[in-house]
């Protein structure tokens, strides 16, 4: 590759690069378009973090898994899952009625080992990703409902301070539930960089043959993706149950989509090995922003932020493909 | 060399065998090799080279026989197993990721870490240091597909050197690089062995073989042939050892495919490519290809031979000049187009282009006959039948029949396979591009054979190969091209290997300051600090 100036960002920036650019774009848009709705004030922007959190959180499951050539298909099932569990587990009427403090980590285990086993399975069994995880929706949704078959409005004190938690920061408070996203975020972004674990998911997502002769544990990694996978949708249900205040074996459907949509927006390339974590980050904000920009236009039907998250699907679909076949025509 | 050999061997095998359902892979294999030489090992496809390099690297455990390395018994599980004994290997595909980047690929799977946590600076500096040992300096954060093959495959080299390695294999590693990349790595397997390492050598390349190698092991049918200093096996009796022939019976058929390749054609003119050119792929060139001829294109990997054959069967459409057929300019603007003026081409990557590796023999002999004939006027079952045992037969397609799914033939056989597709619909021009590569040397000649009665019989054919040496041997008119441009061309008695890589010398000297051939990507200050990735 030939260039009359020195560039130093590499092939592997451009979907970012792309994502950052979109972000910016729709971010100015609508600033300029509804400023006098205080678009860009700091209450809004905090509230669009706060709307991003529970998809954001399972996100870094969904990027990992990509990232390693995968797909998950059980996300927002397990969150509903995950959210039903909880309401059960602390509920005096329908449940043992325990702490809080001992029913999140049975939430976050079970949520784990269900993606351990999903990625058990497609390891040793070599099944295809897709299947494994559309069953795996199917299986979690109908745990949820047999846990319980409708919403469960939680009562308990422990749940009421959580969801008073919050760090000022100018005139609004930070909620819980974007400490937790951003703080999981940082994690991740550091586990993907500057771990083994992190790189070898890039490796058996750039070429699993090649991992393999390199010395790298194709199966460590293939169930260690899935697992963080059912890890951070179980986190996720966390989440959305002290912000809702409920467990909701019915919701959360299409979560796994939103997720997937994020992960290829922020710039990961569905066919594996090329992404960076905080890409993901970016297109959770992108979607959220254009659902607020759809909000704020008041005319349009809220049918307009699929569309939108539609179209820049699409466009950025078309971007890895372009970029692909131009690795592959230079290479 | 001669100090060296006083010492014990490196490497010792005796009396190696494997064994797979139905197959014995290796019989009784022994390999014995030495600190600071190059060892070429060589056998047709099937003789068990493969075989005995997995076993040598633990990819698949050994039967019987044992394996000493360094003065110790070893049976590698794995090939990191492999690797910790000092044993390291380079494939015929570059087996590095692509989408990493250089200094990730040289780092994988033994990141300098502190603490857990993978020190990128040091990384970096340990990929520049391991680059350097096969003189390569790169810009470790780019992705590595940014480089070209052949320097990717010296990335995998240096890969393999930094995990310590007393002994490097390489396995057909010069397959798919062009001869001046070549050069440099023979150069560097070079200097690789002064510094006392081992190297076990497989290729198809007799050339390269002659050029690099100390000593020539032979195997054949999976069991050991002989052993023999280089120097002191003439050509012959090496590929004799290889397909189990007498060297006598082979040079008198080489003799015979040169008479018939050299008998000149009778007929006139078939087709005349008139400045035939694309911008960006190839500038217009120009020949004559009579009927009954067989045109080779010579040049070296990138030259223009492909772009060449692609503008002619109309795979790319040419924007400039035209072919004449039977007094008639066209410019195929699509394989179908190019099909029904008689035109047939097989492609340069079989795999990739060609072969439908899970459809039967028969189907994939029948697919372009079909497609010729449109969907509609089918192809009877017995007529299939006949069609592909008629070729099975004169092709001699080594296949147990002809259902059997073609991805399990080997390479030779594949590659006839494609050849009976064409040769199905008859046509008056046939392309071949790269019908030997990666075949073995049996396979070759057989195919060096089919082009000179396919010519015998009247069928015009372009002629594309690597080896120049082939080219030289089958064609009567070659034409030479340089970095995407004709050169020049040749004809009759002046076909030569030697002539033809003088045409292609004297244009690299014409413009001495092109960008011609490998030249390592510098390294500048600024990128040294250069980040490559998030965080």
């Amino acid at each position: 590759m030939k260039l009359p100036f020195r560039l130093s960002i590499g092939r592997q920036h451009i979907p970012i690069l792309a994502t950052l650019a979109v972000l910016i774009l729709v971010f100015a848009f609508g600033a300029i378009r509804h400023g006098d709705r205080n678009f860009a004030s700091l209450y809004n922007i905090v509230s669009l973090f706060r709307g991003g959190a529970v998809i954001g959180i399972a996100a870094i499951g969904s990027t990992f898994i990509i990232l390693s050539k995968g797909i998950d298909l059980s996300v927002g099932a397990v969150i509903a899952l995950t959210t039903t569990i909880i309401a059960v587990l602390v509920s005096p009427q329908l449940g043992p009625g325990w702490h809080p403090a001992v029913v999140i980590p049975i939430a976050l285990v079970i949520g784990t080992l269900f993606g351990t086993a999903q990625g058990c399975l497609i390891h040793f069994f070599e099944l295809p990703p897709f299947l494994v995880t559309l069953a795996g929706m199917f299986l979690a949704r109908g745990l949820a409902f047999s846990v319980h078959p409708q919403n469960i409005a939680i009562e308990h004190d422990a749940f009421h301070a959580m969801q008073s938690i919050g760090i000022p920061l100018g005139r609004s408070d930070v909620p819980l539930a974007v400490i937790v996203l951003l703080v999981f975020y940082a994690i991740a972004m550091f586990v993907s960089r500057y771990t083994n674990f992190g790189r070898e998911v890039y490796t058996i997502g750039g070429d699993e043959p090649s991992a393999r002769l390199m010395g790298v544990n194709i199966g460590r990694v293939k169930i260690g993706v899935y697992a963080l996978g059912g890890l951070t949708a179980a986190l996720a249900g966390v989440i959305a149950t002290i912000d809702r205040g409920d467990g909701s074996p019915s919701e959360f459907v299409g979560y796994e989509l939103d997720a997937i949509a994020a992960v290829v927006i922020g710039g990961t390339l569905l066919t594996g090995g090329v992404g960076f974590m905080i890409g993901t980050l970016l297109g959770v904000l992108i979607l959220g922003l254009i659902r607020l920009i759809i909000d704020n236009e008041g005319t349009l039907s809220s049918w307009w932020t699929n569309i939108s998250a539609g179209a820049l699907l699409f466009g950025f679909i078309l971007l890895q493909t372009v970029l692909v076949r131009l690795a592959k025509r230079s290479g | 060399m001669s100090e060296s050999s006083t010492h014990p061997p490196l490497l010792l095998v005796r009396g190696v065998s494997k064994s797979f359902p139905g197959v014995r892979a290796l019989d009784n294999v022994e390999l014995t090799l030495r600190r600071g030489e190059v060892h070429a090992l060589m056998g047709e496809n099937g003789a068990g080279k493969s075989t005995l390099i997995k076993v040598l690297t633990g990819v698949y455990p050994h039967d019987g026989g044992t394996i000493e390395f360094d003065g110790r018994a070893i049976s590698p599980a794995s090939p990191r197993d492999a690797e910790r004994a000092g044993i390291s290997t380079v494939y015929q595909e570059v087996n590095l990721v692509p989408t990493l980047s250089v200094a990730e690929n040289l780092c994988v799977g033994r990141f300098p870490t502190r603490g857990g946590l993978i020190r990128w600076g040091a990384a970096r500096r340990r990929a520049e240091t391991a680059l350097e040992r096969v003189g390569l300096k790169l810009r470790v954060g780019r992705q590595l597909d940014e480089y070209s093959l052949a320097i990717q495959q010296m990335v995998a080299i240096a890969r393999a050197l930094d995990a310590e390695a007393k002994l490097l294999i390489l396995d057909e590693p010069t397959s798919s690089l062009d001869e001046s990349e070549v050069d440099r790595l023979l150069e560097l397997m070079d200097s690789l062995r002064s510094g006392g390492l081992a190297i076990l050598f497989v290729t198809h390349f007799m050339g390269q073989v002659y050029r690099i190698s100390d000593r020539i092991t032979v195997l054949r049918n999976g069991a050991f042939v002989a052993e023999s200093m280089a120097k002191d096996l003439p050509r012959f009796d090496l590929i004799g050892q290889m397909v189990g022939k007498d060297p006598e019976a082979l040079r008198a058929r080489e003799a015979e495919v040169r008479a018939l390749h050299q008998k000149k054609a009778g007929g006139g003119t078939l087709a005349r490519v008139n400045g035939l050119g694309k911008q960006g792929s190839v500038a217009p060139v120009g020949f004559e290809i009579g009927e009954g001829q067989t045109v080779g294109l010579g040049g070296l990997l990138g030259s223009g031979r492909t772009e060449t054959a692609r503008l002619i069967f109309g795979i790319d459409k040419a924007d400039a000049g035209s072919l004449e057929i039977d007094g008639k300019a066209h410019r195929p603007g699509s394989p179908r187009e190019a099909m029904a003026l008689g035109i047939a081409m097989t492609p340069d990557d079989r795999k990739v282009n060609g072969i439908i590796p899970n459809l039967s023999v028969r189907d994939n002999i029948v697919l372009a006959l079909q497609s010729k004939r449109g969907i509609w006027r089918r192809i009877s079952p017995k007529a299939q039948r006949d069609l592909a045992a008629k070729y099975i037969a004169s092709l001699n397609i080594k296949t147990s029949n002809a259902e059997t799914p073609v991805g399990t033939l080997s390479g030779g056989n594949q590659q006839k396979v494609l050849l009976a597709r064409w040769l199905a619909v008859n046509p008056r021009l046939f392309i071949l591009d790269e019908p030997t590569r990666g075949i073995d040397v049996g396979a070759k000649g057989e195919i060096e054979h089919l082009v000179a009665d396919l010519a015998e019989q009247g069928m015009s054919l372009v002629f594309i190969s690597s080896e120049l040496e082939e080219v030289a041997r089958v064609s009567q008119r070659v034409v030479v091209l340089c970095d995407r441009e004709q050169v020049g061309e040749l004809e009759g008695e002046a076909i030569s290997e030697h002539a033809i890589l003088e045409m292609i010398a004297r244009a690299g000297e014409k413009e001495e300051e092109g960008e011609t051939g490998w030249k390592p990507v510098p390294l500048g200050d600024e990128e040294r600090n250069e980040r490559d990735g998030d965080g």
